[in-house]
């Protein structure tokens, strides 16, 4: 039991890190969701919408980078622009468990 | 010698503006009227949006036009894909590139359209306040002036301090030549008379008194430090020496003050006569029916408020002249010299601001746009998702976005709700106008289409006809 205290605390940050809630990034989802279920009038140039890329940013990146990558595709969804298939970046070295 | 001393108010408050505040402040104080004033600004805001508004109206208009026609393919597509929501709008998008049409509005104008938006609310409910604010400074300065009138005029001489250099207004021990009645070193000057206090704590004043008879404030300021912070005091020989001011002040005092705050309240009654004045005519901040912009225009507040009231529509820290430091309102405006202030106004302090007028029309326009909206983009709406999400959207903004600027109107000033129906008002108009042109567009082109199909002949024929026509308009 000791050796097993011992280790939690060699990893502590580490699985701080893994465990901690991800409170902001589950309200900011919910919020776009909620946006996309009763606000939303469906018109966007791209696909998948706008919201729909700024939901999955930030399932991927966290609420900053997220946004970030969500207000840049706004901006890029004006009149002037063309349109079309543009998928949100997905994170691949993320997937580790998989090895 | 009997002297009461009689204090002013204090001035000089301001609060720092961000540049939102600072350009309405620019249009409030160009234009010169508050009503037009935030009329002004609401059309400048608009006149940014409107482009962008147009657009979105005319994407909608064509897309529902568009969906008008397309309308019983879409309904047998919304029947065989009900469940499947990706396949549907998949089908529907094809179906429109079909008939050469893709029609879908981009995100950025309704983005912009919101933060404008929240730019108005932001910069309406900084300017609230140093609105409010400057207007307890022009009341405090026009009391002041009031009471000054009777007051001395003098300079402010002082002993030469280390470092100056001579000028006009440095004196010397030499030029107390005179005593005074009460044996103090003094001198006179242009019926001035300048005498020297050698105060019990170290500290030297000069009193500064004037010969003649209508004056009745006299003043004393502090030699040894630079700030010369004049505290007046009210005569109260001299006022009795002027029959008509003294009968006035007997008067008080028969309804039971003492003769010191009767002579007191004499004078404050001018300076708040003066600040009423500057609230009710100078500076007078009401628009139509509404008595104060910077209120709700509700019937249960008041262009005046009680000082507790006034005091909470304050949230960031006031700043005064030589201070670095933000202080709170109940720090730098005390209760007595707020209702000093307001005692003329005693009317306005019951009166109604405004009697819901505003907030119903603002509410009115909303509703009206709404529907607008909605009867614009019917088709669009059934046949924009499998079951019809469109339709129930609408329906929660039309009852939202009302409820969403009531609460807005009973909140913030009525300012707000001014801004609210020019801008509801503006985007009627846009919505009608373009709704009008891209109809009669429309229609044209179809008839067109139609005229096309049915003077459609057959393939072998259309080349000799052709030819022919073009030999008889030769």
């Amino acid at each position: 039991m000791p050796e097993f205290c011992a280790l939690l605390r060699e990893n502590a940050r580490y699985l701080r890190r893994k465990l901690r809630p991800r409170f902001m990034r589950g309200m900011c989802i919910r919020m776009i969701c909620f946006y996309q279920n009763k606000l939303s009038r469906h018109t966007c140039l791209y696909e998948p919408t706008c919201s729909e890329y700024t939901k999955r940013c930030i399932n991927n990146f966290g609420v900053l980078r997220g946004v970030l990558l969500g207000l840049w595709r706004i901006l890029r969804c004006n009149p002037f622009s063309k349109g079309g298939i543009d998928p949100a970046p997905e994170r691949y070295f993320k997937a580790r468990w998989l090895i | 010698m009997s002297s009461i001393s009689f204090p002013l108010l204090e001035q000089g408050f301001y609060i720092n503006l961000n540049w939102l505040g600072q350009l309405v402040r620019i249009i409030i104080d160009g234009v010169g009227i508050v009503g037009v004033g935030v009329i002004v600004f609401a059309l400048i805001l608009k006149a940014i949006t409107t482009p962008f508004d147009i657009y979105q109206r005319v994407k909608m208009r064509k897309q529902n036009l568009i969906m008008e026609q397309m309308k019983p393919e879409l309904e047998k597509l919304q029947k065989q894909y009900a469940n499947d929501k990706q396949t549907y709008s998949m089908k529907m998008l094809e179906l429109q590139k079909k008939n050469g049409y893709s029609m879908l509005g981009a995100c950025l104008p309704m983005i912009i359209s919101f933060v404008i938006l929240i730019i108005a609310i932001t910069a309406f409910q900084s300017y609230a306040q140093y609105a409010n604010l400057s207007m307890y400074e022009r009341m405090a300065e026009g009391y002041n002036d009031a009471v000054l009138e009777y007051a001395v005029d003098g300079k402010d001489y002082h002993f030469l301090k280390e470092g100056e250099e001579e000028n006009e207004l440095v004196i010397t021990m030499d030029k107390f030549t005179e005593t005074d009645a009460e044996g103090r070193p003094s001198f006179t000057e242009d019926g001035i008379v300048y005498s020297l206090i050698e105060g019990t704590d170290g500290i030297r004043r000069m009193q500064v008194e004037s010969t003649d008879k209508d004056v009745y404030l006299s003043y004393r300021y502090s030699l040894s430090t630079s700030d010369t912070g004049r505290s007046y005091s009210l005569n109260k020989d001299k006022l009795k020496q002027n029959a008509e001011i003294w009968a006035k002040v007997q008067e008080k005092v028969e309804a039971g003050a003492t003769e010191d705050t009767a002579c007191l309240e004499y004078f404050r009654e001018i300076g708040s006569a003066a600040s009423a004045n500057v609230f009710r005519n100078d500076h007078n901040p009401g628009f139509l029916w509404v008595k104060n912009v910077w209120y709700p225009d509700v019937s249960y507040n008041h262009p005046i408020q009680e000082y507790s009231a006034f005091t909470k529509t304050f949230n960031s820290g006031i700043r005064s002249e030589g201070r670095e430091d933000e202080r709170s309102i109940g720090q730098v405006i005390s209760e007595a010299d707020y209702n000093i202030l307001t005692a003329d106004l005693s009317e306005e302090k019951e009166q109604p601001n405004g009697y819901f007028v505003m907030i119903i029309i603002s509410i009115g326009l909303m509703l009206l746009s709404q529907f607008i909206m909605m009867k614009s983009s019917k088709a669009t709406n059934q046949y924009q998702t499998v079951d019809g999400q469109g339709a129930r959207t609408q329906k929660i903004m039309m009852v939202m976005m009302p409820i969403m600027f009531a609460v807005f109107g009973f909140l913030w000033s009525a300012a707000f709700t001014i801004y609210n129906v020019i801008s509801s008002f503006i985007s009627i108009i846009v919505t009608l106008i373009t709704n009008l042109i891209i109809g009669k567009i429309f229609n044209k082109k179809e008839e067109e289409a139609l005229k096309e199909r049915y003077t459609r002949t057959a393939p072998w024929k259309k080349d000799g006809e052709q030819k022919g026509k073009g030999k008889k308009k030769k």
